[in-house]
């Protein structure tokens, strides 16, 4: 699992944006703001971790169970697939 | 030649109702600065001639001008579709897609709070944004009302106006409403793709503070965005 060429991460102010440059531009238009767990699963993407690694940090971050955080990352990592950020 | 927001021009036109848009702007000479030259194609002149079949040709002149003027900003300047308004030397921008009423808005200011306020631009004012500032210029495209002034101010504040029944203002995270705002936003062609734009709009937010206002059309809107954004009592400044 890993982030597809030309799609980038920047924060305005805390919130954390997608954005398409280049070849990926073409793919998708527009940009796609993360909230603050989706801006977090990413930067561990971007990172290279792993979805189980991911779920440890989550439960090291945050107060949520395994079986929330494990979904997060599920539905998350689902979800840029679908948009086709992800590979 | 002129000079906008402090870069020099040196324009190639055909109508002469062209040079009144520019008069306020015009300068004798420049002292080594670089010059830019602006001219347009017939292209350009059909495409905007089209959009608009009863402006006369010195106005669609006038139109592609500015949209090469703009082409041709470098990478820390844009355009943002606004009014600006200028009180104790620090402009305040109102933004909305066209026919939200910044217009009408403004002018609230300017009806209630007099000489106290001056409208920098009523349309499109150009944005210098350094790396602690954010400054902004008039420049002669303005809207309809040919509301400009050759001045400029740091800017301290853009506010999204939205219609409303009542009169409600916060200030706002800018990047949660980043799209509203991408969408007024103009810049130069050698960097105009959308992750330009968005660092540009990143560093914009490092040193403006952002609001989103809903609002009907009434002294009490006017009142209400003024002492939010400048932090002054209204009832100080109205006679």
């Amino acid at each position: 699992m890993k982030i597809k060429e030309g799609f980038v991460y920047r924060e305005i102010m805390g919130q954390g944006v997608v954005v398409p440059t280049g070849k990926a531009s073409v793919e998708f238009s527009g940009m796609v703001k993360l909230n603050e767990t989706g801006a977090y699963i990413w930067k561990k993407i971007e990172q290279e971790y792993s979805q189980a690694a991911i779920v440890e940090e989550l439960l090291k971050e945050y107060d949520v169970s395994k079986e929330q955080a494990t979904e997060s990352v599920r539905k998350f990592v689902s979800d840029m697939t679908d948009k086709g950020f992800l590979e | 030649m002129c000079k906008i927001a402090g870069l020099v021009y040196e324009i190639e036109y055909k109508y002469d109702g062209l040079k009144r848009h520019f008069e306020d702007y015009l300068i004798d000479e420049c002292s080594g600065e670089k010059i830019y030259h602006i001219t347009y194609s017939q292209k350009d002149y059909d495409e905007v001639g089209a959009d608009d079949c009863c402006a006369n040709p010195s106005y669609i002149e006038f139109i592609c001008i500015m949209q090469n003027i703009i082409m041709q900003l470098p990478k820390n300047r844009l355009v943002m579709h606004g009014a600006v308004v200028e009180y104790k030397n620090k402009a305040y921008l109102f933004t909305a897609p066209s026919g939200t009423g910044k217009t009408t808005h403004i002018s609230m200011w300017t009806k209630y709070l007099k000489d106290k306020v001056r409208i920098i631009n009523g349309d499109k004012p150009v944005l210098v944004v350094n790396e602690d500032e954010v400054i902004a210029f008039g420049a002669p495209w303005c809207g309809k009302e040919g509301w400009q002034i050759n001045t400029n101010a740091p800017l301290a504040g853009i506010c999204l106006l939205e219609r409303g029944n009542e009169n409600l203002i916060k200030e706002i995270n800018p990047g949660k409403y980043i799209e509203y705002f991408l969408k007024e936003l103009y810049i130069g062609s050698s960097k105009n793709t959308l992750l330009d734009v968005v660092d540009i709009f990143e560093k914009i937010s490092r040193s403006v503070r952002f609001y989103h206002m809903k609002c009907n059309i009434s002294k009490e809107a006017a009142k209400c965005s003024f002492e939010k954004m400048t932090g002054d009592k209204w009832s100080e400044m109205i006679e």
